[in-house]
């Protein structure tokens, strides 16, 4: 995270198991949390 | 107002940024700071010091706020006898805000990218949430 203006990234990986759809994405830290759609497609 | 400037009889400072969450560095700026390092609080939690001259003092918020706005405090050792300086309402501790996402889908064990604000220099959680015998889960 770059402290003056708070822009951040974060890196993850689609998880294996969940069905193919789209799904509510939490990104939760220590303060609150942000949400996004997000749609797994099929392997 | 959030942030500004702030004085006293014989210390003067402004924050550097005036918002932001956990971890990441501040810089208080002023000047007639005092020499010796002192304390420097927002809201109620101590930052962790890292740098204090005259004119500035860099430190880091080591503890997780509340999402509100609060008041910093500055506690210079000299000149003796000062009296603490506080700035209301001059930080604001925000909650994480997403901007977009590298793709919007993604098959199994492809990599993303959340870019964003505020996400803390802590590692947080990217949670999916879902449906499991009518039961939500993340």
């Amino acid at each position: 995270m770059e402290s003056t203006s708070g822009d951040s990234k974060i890196l993850f990986v689609v998880p294996k198991g969940l069905p193919p759809g789209l799904y509510p994405l939490n990104l939760v830290n220590s303060v609150g949390e942000a949400l996004a759609d997000f749609t797994i497609l099929s392997p | 107002m959030l942030g500004g400037f702030c004085t006293s009889e014989s210390a003067q400072f402004l924050l550097d940024p005036e918002e932001g969450t956990f971890g990441p560095e501040l810089e208080v700026v002023g000047f007639d700071l005092g020499s010796k390092k002192g304390q420097v609080s927002v809201g109620e939690v101590a930052l962790k010091v890292s740098e204090w001259l005259a004119d500035s003092i860099v430190g880091s918020l080591g503890e997780a706020l509340a999402e509100d706005v609060y008041d910093l405090t500055v506690i210079p050792k000299e000149p003796r006898g000062i009296l603490p300086i506080t700035g209301q309402e001059f930080f604001a501790v925000k909650p994480p805000e997403v901007v977009s996402l590298s793709s919007s889908s993604g098959k199994p064990l492809e990599e993303i990218t959340i870019s964003g604000r505020f996400f803390g220099s802590k590692k947080g959680k990217v949670l999916f949430e879902y449906e499991s015998k009518g039961i939500m889960k993340l």
